[in-house]
């Protein structure tokens, strides 16, 4: 068991260093003439924004301070989590030649696709931060700090279990999506939590989301951050990477990738 | 002499995936067995020849040598920073400039970015290509192209342990030659190779040791004379030419001794009248199917006379002969119908060709 670990620990230099140089290189080649390339990835979140602003402003805005920098944050962190889940989802199966025949790290793909998506989604989150410095209370480093870890912990926990769960079932990317889709209805985005009907308020309180989305809000913003939430899902998603480690070998002996 | 790769009984299991049905009626998952107590040990300069069918383990064999599989069972020992599998791009963009995949794949491969870019120098001069061509897209490249620098990149390297699968005939004639001088040179340095090839006179020349793998397991290991004498035997049994012939036969001996690009005549029994009918004539060689296919019009009755002449290399050759009615349906065939033992020729290792005419009829 122990030597297992330390296998494990040993590992872990190259997977990073590999990723990093997988990030690198699609973020490149997606750039590759393409003029508009860094600012693509923040469109459809911003439009999103805009739109549910326009739409939602006299009914909701009224209720929550500062509705439209507090509705980005929430777009943008449920946009982040669903392209993060999205891209880890087939890492490993996409990358199954350079895993079996060139040696590449397991789990190098799935923390790609992760790092790529984060820096796809930064010049946004350097929006909504800059949105919070001259509108809101100001940032507050603890939280912020918080938010970040989480925001990576959750998306790479939940990606891998999916991506590792996807080697034996294709159905996993249909049902990741369809899941995420229908988490957003539950998650505090466009509605605060005040104006869900009070027998959904549980699902919505616990839902993964719900936390993440409230630790930015509560960096950013000065919205009561839920300590014992966060821990909470950040343990829920250390046992997943738990799971997505067991499913590795398992994974590694299937003929179809 | 320590062994750079040892196999001791090494199984590998492959479980096939099950669909909602096989689920549903509780069918247990199929395992097939890909490797099946394979033991072998390569030691530094030693050369490892592996042959066999499409389908009969060579790839997963190449793919545990690379770590990239585990054994089911059984122990694989090499050192860990001794191995590298010869790919030829699967992990490359084709959108990124090509100079910067190459960089790319050397440095995933270990190297800190100034040893990459200067290796990169050894890799255009190996490849023989223009430097220029850095900046292209990938995708711009030939394939020709393409083949050069993946073996360029890999070699320059100079891993302990080189592991090929079925790529060692890389460009054109004179590249090929430079490929087989730079292996040669690295084997002398001591570095141990395994590669599995359908080109057996490629093995012959290559190799020290041989194994033949038919469905997972040895079938034959040792000297690579005697392995690949055993395959011979093996594929020709295989490909029995007498036993599927129906309506058509060959006047004249079936085994044939040829030298490429001579022309041989050869007089074909056809069945009864076939209205609009032609005859298909198809080139296999063992384990590489088939070379090459020429269809001609003619009367599918009575004898027919066709030359054959066949630019390929040396080896054993079959003739596959049918005959097709106006719609293409087979009518008659004879598999195997000639064998041809064919002798090299200076200047014809080049792509393989048969060229067939209708040289006479008699109704």
């Amino acid at each position: 068991m122990l030597t297992s670990w330390a296998d494990s620990l040993h590992v872990v230099q190259p997977t990073v260093r590999v990723a990093w140089l997988v990030a690198a290189r699609d973020v490149r080649a997606q750039r590759a003439r393409a003029l508009l390339a860094p600012i693509w990835p923040a469109v459809p979140p911003l439009g999103q924004a805009l739109v549910i602003y326009a739409v939602a402003r006299e009914t909701i805005g009224g209720r929550v301070p500062d509705y439209f920098a507090w509705l980005l944050l929430g777009v943008l962190v449920w946009a982040h989590a669903t392209s993060t889940v999205q891209a880890i989802v087939p890492s490993v199966v996409d990358a199954g030649s350079s895993i079996r025949l060139a040696g590449m790290p397991l789990w190098s793909p799935p923390l790609a696709a992760g790092l790529r998506t984060s820096f796809n989604f930064a010049p946004l989150l350097g929006v909504a931060i800059l949105l919070a410095a001259v509108r809101g209370p100001g940032i507050r480093p603890v939280w912020f700090l918080v938010a970040v870890a989480l925001q990576v912990w959750a998306s790479q926990a939940f990606g891998a279990v999916a991506a590792m769960t996807y080697v034996f079932f294709r159905d996993v990317r249909f049902g990741a999506e369809l899941a995420l889709q229908l988490t957003y209805y539950v998650t505090p985005v466009i509605l605060p939590l005040s104006l869900y009907p009070r027998g959904l308020r549980a699902v919505v309180e616990w839902n993964p989301l719900t936390v993440l989305v409230g630790a930015w809000r509560a960096a950013l913003l000065g919205g009561a951050g839920q300590p014992l939430r966060c821990v909470a899902l950040a343990g829920v998603c250390l046992a997943m990477l738990l799971v997505a480690r067991r499913l590795a070998p398992r994974a590694m002996r299937v003929s179809s990738w | 002499m320590t062994a750079l790769l040892t196999f001791e009984d090494v199984h590998v299991d492959y479980r096939l995936p099950r669909g909602l049905g096989d689920w549903a009626a509780g069918r247990r998952a199929t395992v097939v067995e890909a490797l099946n107590g394979v033991s072998f040990s390569v030691g530094p300069g030693e050369a490892l020849g592996v042959v066999g069918a499409n389908g009969a383990g060579k790839s997963t064999l190449l793919a545990v040598a690379a770590g990239g599989r585990p054994a089911s069972r059984g122990l694989v020992e090499r050192p860990v920073s001794a191995r590298l599998l010869l790919d030829l791009g699967g992990e490359l963009h084709p959108e990124l400039a090509t100079a910067e995949n190459l960089l790319f794949k050397l440095r995933r491969l270990g190297l800190a970015r100034r040893s990459a870019t200067e290796l990169l120098d050894e890799v255009w001069d190996f490849a023989e290509l223009d430097r220029g061509v850095g900046q292209l897209p990938l995708r711009a490249l030939s394939a020709g192209m393409l083949l050069r620098l993946a073996f360029a990149s890999s070699i320059v390297l100079k891993p302990q342990l080189l592991l090929i699968d079925e790529v060692l005939a890389v460009g054109d004639l004179s590249f090929q030659a430079k490929c087989a001088a730079r292996i040669s040179e690295l084997r002398k340095q001591g570095t141990a190779l395994v590669f599995a090839s359908h080109v057996l006179e490629q093995v012959e020349a290559t190799a020290t040791q041989a194994i033949w793998l038919d469905r997972g397991r040895v079938a034959s290991a040792g000297d690579p004379q005697a392995v690949l004498r055993d395959y011979r035997a093996h594929a020709r049994g295989a490909a029995s030419p007498a036993s599927s012939a129906i309506g058509v036969t060959v006047v004249g001996a079936p085994l044939r001794q040829v030298e490429a690009g001579a022309r041989d005549r050869v007089h074909v029994r056809l069945p009864e009248a076939v209205a609009g009918g032609s005859c298909r004539l198809t080139l296999r060689r063992e384990a590489l199917g088939v070379m090459a296919i020429a269809e001609r019009a003619m009367p599918c009755e009575g004898e027919v006379a066709v030359d054959v002449v066949l630019s390929v290399s040396d080896g054993a050759y079959w003739l596959d002969i049918e005959v097709l009615d106006a719609s293409g349906g087979v009518v008659a065939a004879s598999a195997g119908a000639v064998t041809y033992e064919v002798a090299a020729r200076a200047g014809n290792q080049g792509i393989a060709d048969m060229d067939v005419r209708v040289v006479g009829v008699r109704g």
